[in-house]
């Protein structure tokens, strides 16, 4: 592990506050006509062994090199599906409509294409979406997909729950709302309530949402919500990689650019080698993707829940994870194996 | 927007930028740390749970 990938992971903290406190709570301003209901209004799982279960997809590379999608469906699992944003359009366009959708970030132009942007005209210069190991076969014709996206979002909206943080850009709510999902909000957890002169307490005070521990990214988040807001005992990932396949070009990680801003050419110094035995294959994260590493692994020790790991991918392993094959967990929560 | 949140970048221009991030003390400078903090980071901050006054800890909070 190098020395600069290490220090840079141990501030993401605060980059992360910088970045993103002031506009969340601008943002939970802005979306505040649209609040109905909060996450304490969601249905408790039952306690058969699907109602228990779920499965939380993530927008990671595994998504498209192992298609966790296929395998979902040929199993005629019940649990509940449980979607980052990132993977909404994977699921949607193989034909797998999740009961929720999660969605943090606030991002004004990226987040609201996971949902087709109905603003789109042209193709934009960020190239986000076409720079990084996604399923390249829709991201390559950006148009085409947006449209394809709408589509689907607007013929499936009100098939899903969408479970939003007040943090987000009103364009995404927007688009929620005209799609026909039915709403449910948290808050962020920005600070320590218990600090004085917390935001998150003014934040709980001023619009009476509950707040919730996100783990600094939607995936994270989702799983939480999994757990912590729907009771679910037995929680998979797909998706959640929290790194990069062996061999993928630097300029398709996430951050590339702004690791290069930061280290010139001496870029490469800031990546981590991450060796998986369950694989054993050594994948690489970048300096945030290994804080989230270290920050789900933290959590997970106290969720009141067992997590499963069926990405196949990544860097996501340590105890109390269970790193397990997709078709294992399938097998064991599946109806023909009750 | 942001430049960086754009994305909207020349790779050959950046590829001629080389920082030092260490100083004397072997540490990441402070400027550099600031540099960073900017660039990077995720989705919303404050990753631990708030713990309760009988050690309890928390994933969701409620005004208790």
């Amino acid at each position: 592990m190098t020395n600069i990938g290490k220090e840079l992971s141990n501030q993401i903290a605060e980059a992360t506050r910088i970045k993103t406190s002031k506009i969340g709570i601008e943002n939970a301003e802005k979306n505040r006509q649209y609040f109905r209901k909060t996450i304490k209004d969601l249905p408790k799982s039952d306690h058969s062994k699907s109602g228990e279960s779920a499965i939380v997809i993530v927008g990671g590379p595994s998504l498209h090199r192992k298609n966790p999608v296929k395998t979902i469906q040929d199993s005629g699992f019940k649990g509940d599906i449980i979607v980052a944003d990132g993977a909404l359009g994977y699921c949607l366009t193989r034909g797998l409509i999740p009961k929720y959708v999660v969605c943090l970030d606030t991002n004004p132009k990226r987040i609201v294409r996971w949902f087709g942007d109905t603003q789109l005209v042209n193709v934009p210069d960020d190239d986000y979406y076409r720079r990084q190991d996604l399923d390249k076969d829709h991201w390559k014709d950006e148009l085409g997909y947006n449209r394809q996206l709408i589509k689907l979002v607007n013929l499936n909206g009100k098939k899903i729950k969408a479970l939003l943080s007040t943090s987000i850009d009103p364009s995404v709510t927007r688009r929620c709302v005209d799609s026909g999902m039915d709403i449910y909000w948290w808050n962020p957890l920005y600070d320590d309530p218990y600090e004085p002169d917390s935001i998150s307490r003014k934040l709980f005070n001023g619009n009476g949402i509950p707040c919730m521990v996100t783990g600094g990214n939607v995936g994270t988040a989702a799983w939480i919500l999994s757990h912590a807001a729907l009771n679910k005992k037995h929680v998979a990932l797909a998706g959640m990689d929290l790194g990069y396949a062996p061999g993928t070009p630097l300029i398709n990680t996430q951050y590339y650019y702004e690791l290069v801003e930061l280290l010139g050419d001496k870029v490469a110094d800031a990546f981590i080698q991450i060796y998986n035995p369950y694989l054993n294959e050594t994948w690489f994260t970048d300096p945030t993707y290994h804080w989230y590493r270290k920050v789900f692994l933290d959590l997970a020790k106290d969720a009141n829940c067992t997590t499963y790991n069926c990405t196949e991918g990544g860097t996501l392993f340590d105890d109390p994870v269970k790193f397990i094959p997709l078709v294992e967990f399938l097998t064991k929560f599946s109806p023909g194996n009750r | 927007m942001d430049k960086i949140l754009k994305g909207n970048y020349t790779v050959s221009d950046l590829d001629k930028k080389v920082r030092t991030p260490h100083g004397d003390s072997g540490s990441l400078t402070e400027d550099f740390q600031v540099a960073a903090s900017k660039k990077l980071g995720g989705s919303i901050t404050f990753v631990k749970k708030p713990v309760k006054s009988d050690g309890s800890g928390l994933f969701i909070w409620n005004g208790e």
